[in-house]
């Protein structure tokens, strides 16, 4: 009876803790982005930090992004070939994949690579400079933490994020025509007709709409849990890992929201 | 110690109260610091010198209690308000808190980046100027991860005087450094003392307290148990100050 209490009230109490972290998280996520919101209208501005930013986390992310929308585009393009096979469809591969890659794969996988590798990143980077107190020095030297390192990254990541899907997306795509020439010997130019041609203009801008709130989400993300490391390089690894963990969560319950909500509109 | 006493002070701190969950770490506390003196913080760990020094700067807020800088109170002052203090205050941190990912050149140029309109050519001027005043010539292009501790201590003074600050703070400056080092930090801080420039200073280092300071507060328990000269201090009848400074139990 003892350990069976002991068991629930530990249980409540590892309930209870998470509940309050997410609480936290969910407060001091919202207020960074209502500082940022209010900081972004404010001299001065850091262009340099932004166009620096926009190399680090975009462009340097789309080796990753490149091979995850390939892969995908492959595995995609096969299982479809020979399920579909079964019962005939094997032509319409093209649109499944085109459709799916455009609409769902192609955001949600580039911006979980980009949040495991960019995510990661922003948390450890503000982690350290806080444990080391370089970001009180920042502040100390009448400068705002927020407009120098909050700001750049979340912008650098509102503008990359859709690029890199929009690479993603034409990666994917091409992943799938050559496996399907390779493997299921659909000929190009038909996969092309059937990939891109019968894709129309909302597929294509729900998925860059997505990207750009799961850009939003990675970096608040980021930024909060390295503002708030505590603890020295303990601190620092425990913050990269709940950066990740909450931005890949996030990213894939707010897929489901988004998707039932863009489902809702386009029927109208 | 009554020159001073006349002057109006430059920073005052009245009643002072502050706590980090249930620890409580400041019960009240009155202090004055007059222009161009250096005023010492001494007491045992945790007992809140650098909690106090932080407040000076803005870094952290009192729970209760008021700090004015030049009359204006400085408790009440958002980050953009505060920002012409923080020109006119310099904090030196334990460590030096320099920005890893920039040289010795870049964390200098930093603030004169930020505040001023000097143009590059005059920013290296002053950058070079201000590290040979700090025997620091020839590390312009180093990185904080290639300098000695010592070095980074120095290289953090320098960033924070390149303003020219009316005040310094310095937290804990010498904790940790070999002799040579400390020397080289208390020249430093003698030298801007006679510049004067007004300091306050948080440490454990006897030898710093008593060869460059004016004035001495010791605290304990979350309040100012001893405050006057560092002679005064040094021949404090209160048990807790004399046994601290003798390095005994209290």
């Amino acid at each position: 009876m003892d350990k069976a209490k002991k068991f629930f009230f530990l249980g409540y109490e590892s309930s209870l803790m998470i509940l309050i972290d997410l609480m936290d998280f969910i407060g001091g996520s919202f207020n960074l982005f209502y500082a940022s919101f209010l900081a972004l209208f404010r001299r001065p501005f850091y262009f340099k930090l932004l166009i620096e930013q926009c190399y680090i986390l975009g462009v340097k992310s789309s080796s990753i992004v490149f091979i995850t929308a390939l892969s995908t585009g492959m595995v995609m393009s096969l299982q479809f070939g020979f399920g579909l096979e079964r019962f005939g469809g094997k032509l319409y591969v093209p649109k499944v994949v085109g459709l799916s890659i455009m609409r769902e794969l192609g955001p949600v996988l580039s911006c979980l690579m980009i949040a495991a590798r960019v995510g990661a990143g922003i948390a450890a980077e503000i982690g350290s400079m806080n444990v080391t107190q370089q970001i009180d020095a920042i502040r100390a030297l009448g400068t705002d933490p927020i407009k120098r390192l909050v700001i750049p990254r979340v912008l650098a990541l509102l503008i990359m994020t859709p690029l890199l899907t929009v690479f993603a997306d034409l990666v994917g795509i091409f992943g799938g025509m050559f496996i399907s020439n390779a493997e299921l010997f659909i000929h190009p130019d038909f996969y092309y007709h059937e990939a891109i041609l019968s894709l129309k203009t909302s597929d294509f801008l729900v998925g860059i709409l997505k990207t750009s709130f799961f850009g939003l989400v990675i970096a608040l993300t980021g930024c909060y849990y390295g503002m708030n490391t505590q603890g020295g390089t303990q601190g620092v690894g425990q913050s990269t890992t709940k950066s990740v963990v909450t931005s890949s969560l996030l990213i894939v319950v707010s897929d489901f929201v988004m998707t039932k909500l863009f489902w809702i509109f386009e029927r109208k | 110690m009554r020159e001073k006493v006349e002057k109006k002070p430059l920073i005052e701190i009245r009643g002072i109260h502050k706590r980090f969950g249930n620890k409580i770490v400041h019960r009240g506390i009155d202090l004055d610091v007059y222009p161009g003196e250096v005023l010492a913080l001494m007491g045992g760990s945790g007992c809140g010198k650098s909690v106090l020094l932080r407040m000076i700067v803005g870094l952290e807020k009192p729970d209760r209690g008021t700090i004015k800088f030049n009359g204006q109170h400085i408790e009440t002052l958002s980050e953009d308000e505060l920002v012409p203090i923080r020109k006119k205050i310099a904090y030196v941190f334990q460590y030096g808190a320099l920005f890893d990912s920039f040289s010795v050149e870049e964390n200098l140029a930093y603030p004169l980046r930020e505040h001023t309109a000097l143009n590059e050519h005059q920013i290296h001027n002053k950058v070079t100027t201000t590290l040979d005043k700090l025997g620091l010539r020839g590390s312009e292009k180093l990185y904080p991860s290639g300098l000695s501790g010592g070095m980074q201590r120095r290289v953090g003074v320098a960033r924070s005087i390149i303003m020219n600050p009316e005040v310094i703070l310095y937290d804990e400056p010498t904790t940790g450094l070999d002799p040579f080092n400390t020397q080289q930090i208390l020249k430093i801080m003698l030298h801007l003392k006679q510049t004067g420039a007004t300091s306050v200073l948080v440490t454990h280092d006897m030898h710093a307290i008593f060869s460059v300071t004016d004035r001495v507060a010791f605290l304990k328990d979350g309040q100012i148990l001893a405050l006057g000269t560092r002679d005064e201090i040094k021949n404090s009848p209160i048990r807790e100050v004399s046994s601290f400074i003798h390095g005994e139990s209290y």
